[in-house]
């Protein structure tokens, strides 16, 4: 699956993952989402 | 047909050109340092391995490929007990993920701003002063973007610094305690030996001070700040092996007006300048090769 890796409500990264309890427990600093749709870009805003 | 002096294999060894051992990642996951790779970084402070690393595919550009041998150091342990290192593996998309081989993310260092020098200039006995991070004292600039928030969504204070006067100047400072980068007290003072006190209230994006008799706030206001790094994400200065994620920007080998050559993934257009379009994206791929 994809995830987006948010930073300071901003879209840093986007990786492949096996789920997203494990990219959660990588990324533990980091809001971490689903995004198989590519919603998002790297650089946009994040809002939750 | 393998060639044997003894137990001794003759041929197809020695000459130091192959390695022995791979391992491929296709989704991020920490990797489990083999023992001899540990051991050589233990003995010797780092170990070489060749690399070859392919950031995600963007829209129009392709992630770049990236071959190269590579040193790996105790820096790229992902855990404290020094056993595994995080691979990153970038998605494809719309823009593509950077594929990286990373040392353990989010490490943080203090820094130090000036948020008001006025030594000399004088802040006066009472006043107050506050900061932001959009609006006129503009801390994004300066942190380049990259500096901890802390819940309440204003910067990470680690220390507030001012300095009074009291005859001449003497660095005061402010000894509230804090909490996740948010002061936990509101007030503090200093009494001189005449008996005038000197007093701040502080909070995360401001500070008024007040002074009576011969104290004056008056020698400047410091702000010590969290900075946190994303080495990953960080192209100027990697301590990691990234390879780019398509359209990323000038900033990407992988950039389609690059004339250096490397490009992977769908999405390439190697001589074209017209976006290849139609493609499925890929996503990005690591592989280690070691001895």
């Amino acid at each position: 699956m994809t995830v987006a890796l948010i930073f300071n409500g901003k879209v840093v990264n986007r990786l492949v993952v096996e789920d997203l309890e494990t990219a959660q427990h990588l990324f533990s600093n980091l809001t971490v989402i689903e995004d198989n749709d590519n919603n998002y870009n790297v650089g946009d805003n994040y809002t939750e | 047909m393998a060639i044997y002096l003894g137990a001794t294999q003759l041929d197809g060894v020695g000459g130091g050109s192959s390695f022995p051992n791979t391992v491929s990642f296709t989704s991020s996951q920490l990797w489990s340092v083999p023992q001899s790779l540990r051991d050589a970084i233990s003995a010797n402070g780092s170990v070489k391995v060749a690399t070859l690393i392919v950031g995600g595919g963007g829209a129009s550009n392709g992630g770049e490929v990236i071959y190269e041998i590579r040193t790996l150091t105790s820096s790229h342990y992902y855990d404290s007990n020094n056993n595994t290192i995080l691979i990153a593996i970038g998605a494809g998309g719309s823009v593509g993920g950077e594929t990286a081989i990373a040392p353990q993310l989010g490490s943080t260092s203090d820094v130090l701003i000036t948020v008001r020098s006025p030594r000399g200039g004088g802040l006066g006995a009472n006043g107050s002063y506050s900061w932001d991070i959009d609006g006129t004292n503009n801390l994004v600039d300066t942190f380049n973007d990259v500096y901890t928030k802390s819940s309440n969504g204003n910067p990470y204070i680690t220390e507030i610094r001012g300095s009074v006067y009291y005859g001449s100047y003497s660095s005061y400072y402010f000894t509230h305690s804090y909490s996740n980068g948010i002061p936990t007290a509101s007030t503090n003072s200093s009494t001189n030996a005449t008996g005038d006190s000197m007093s701040a209230v502080i909070s995360t994006d401001s500070v008024s001070y007040s002074g009576g008799g011969s104290w004056a706030y008056d020698g400047g206001l410091y702000v010590t700040v969290r900075k946190s790094s994303l080495d990953f994400n960080n192209e100027a200065s990697p301590t990691g092996l990234i390879a780019s994620g398509g359209n990323s920007g000038t900033n990407s080998i992988s950039n389609r007006a690059s004339t250096q050559g490397y490009y992977g993934g769908y999405g390439a257009s190697i001589t074209s300048t017209v976006d290849n379009t139609g493609q499925h994206q890929k996503s990005g791929f690591v592989k280690i090769f070691y001895f």
